[in-house]
């Protein structure tokens, strides 16, 4: 009786270290995967950071370049209205 | 006897001891587990949230890229503009031939007007600018050779508005142009120049001063060759908005546009610039003939319209 209660013993034993070993390899593993998560988001904020600055740079260019081609845009986009009237007449 | 008892109470001991020993490790591992689980159930809630946060921050990026993209191509697009024109032109013109070929076929939803302004420019010119930009339509300028100096914002102006600028003489000076073949080639060509210094632009369509039935069959006979061999096309028209009548005014100019436009697949309108009655009457012929299913296209030498 006592040896069964010993064995029983043993057994949850070694059972409960298996479950400890597999909670721990999944901490280990959530802790790594949380690192990464984090430090990509850390990556993606900082490039986030820098968009606005690189839109107002560009936005900044187009109006320049706007001002200085305002005629040849506005002939262009001309063009491309006259040509889209023709490319529906012969859809 | 009494060995036997004392060993068998220490055996006693030390399994108790074991069962004592492995009940608290058991107990402790339990508890150890049970922290780990909830930890691992915390990280796993946290590492979801992280997740979330990431997707929502990637969508965000890729957005802001996408924009970004957009603007940048824009740029592109608008430092390159001169070389986009030209491309834009040249698929323009050809799906005019296309849909040129299409009407002349018979089986094109709307019919084909070219507008054509003569003897430009004058002062008027600029109303005719104002309402063919109004209504956004493409006409075709047979011009003169004009080197007085305010003249000049209207030979520009009408270049580049898109219109085409064709060739109609420097001179316009009918007895001598066509009194020999010579005469017209070069007053051709002596425009041709003018236009090209003033405004980049090598004219390939000529229209005669008065039509290509003033000069005499030899002459004419002759001038087509060679415009032929210079690659030049010639056209005349088969609509006249009667504008050098003196008898005419707004109304007899508009008749005579819409009614002459009637019947034709592809029309060649004539009007002249230095009519302020055909200035007035612009407007509302553009708006009619679009209200009659027309298309207003600038000429282009391609155009089975123009002889060549």
């Amino acid at each position: 009786m006592k040896r069964a209660f010993l064995f029983g013993l043993s057994f949850c034993l070694v059972g409960s270290f298996i479950l400890l070993i597999i909670e721990y390899k999944k901490c280990v593993n959530l802790k790594a995967e949380s690192v990464i998560l984090n430090k990509e988001i850390t990556n993606l904020k900082a490039q986030l950071e820098e968009i606005p600055l690189t839109v107002s740079n560009l936005e900044a260019a187009q109006k320049e370049i706007k001002l200085a081609k305002d005629k040849p845009i506005k002939e262009y986009e001309k063009w491309v209205r006259q040509n889209q009237i023709l490319e529906d007449l012969l859809k | 006897m009494g060995k036997t008892k004392s060993n068998f109470r220490r055996f006693i001991k030390i399994i108790f001891n074991l069962l004592m020993g492995i009940k608290i490790t058991l107990i402790i591992s339990i508890i150890i587990l049970i922290i780990l689980t909830t930890f691992n159930q915390r990280l796993q809630k946290e590492n979801a949230h992280l997740k979330y946060q990431l997707n929502n921050l990637k969508t965000i990026y890729n957005q802001k890229t996408e924009e970004i993209k957009e603007v940048e191509t824009a740029i592109t697009t608008m430092k390159d503009i001169d070389n986009h024109i030209i491309e834009i032109k040249k698929t323009f013109f050809a799906n005019a031939q296309k849909y040129e070929d299409i009407v002349l076929a018979g089986r094109g939803t709307k019919k084909i007007v070219y507008l054509t302004i003569d003897d430009g420019p004058y002062n008027l010119t600029n109303y005719f600018l104002d309402t063919l930009d109004k209504h956004d339509v493409l006409a075709t300028f047979f011009l003169l050779g004009k080197p007085d100096d305010r003249y000049d914002v209207i030979y520009k102006r009408i270049a580049s508005s898109g219109h085409t600028v064709a060739n109609h003489t420097y001179s316009h000076n009918v007895p001598r142009l066509y009194s020999n073949k010579t005469a017209f080639i070069d007053d051709v060509l002596k425009q041709e120049k003018f236009l090209e210094d003033k405004l980049g632009v090598k004219t390939n369509i000529v229209r005669f001063p008065g039509g290509a039935h003033s000069a005499a069959k030899k002459v004419r006979t002759g001038i087509a060759t060679e415009l032929r061999q210079r690659r030049y096309g010639y056209i005349d028209w088969n609509v006249s908005a009667g504008d050098c009548s003196r008898k005419s005014n707004v109304t007899t100019i508009y008749n005579n546009v819409i009614n002459g436009v009637l019947n034709n697949k592809v029309s060649v309108v004539l009007m002249h610039d230095f009519s302020l009655n055909t200035s007035l009457a612009l407007p509302l012929i553009i708006e009619t003939l679009e209200k009659q299913d027309c298309i207003f296209l600038p000429l282009f030498y391609e155009s089975a319209v123009v002889r060549k």
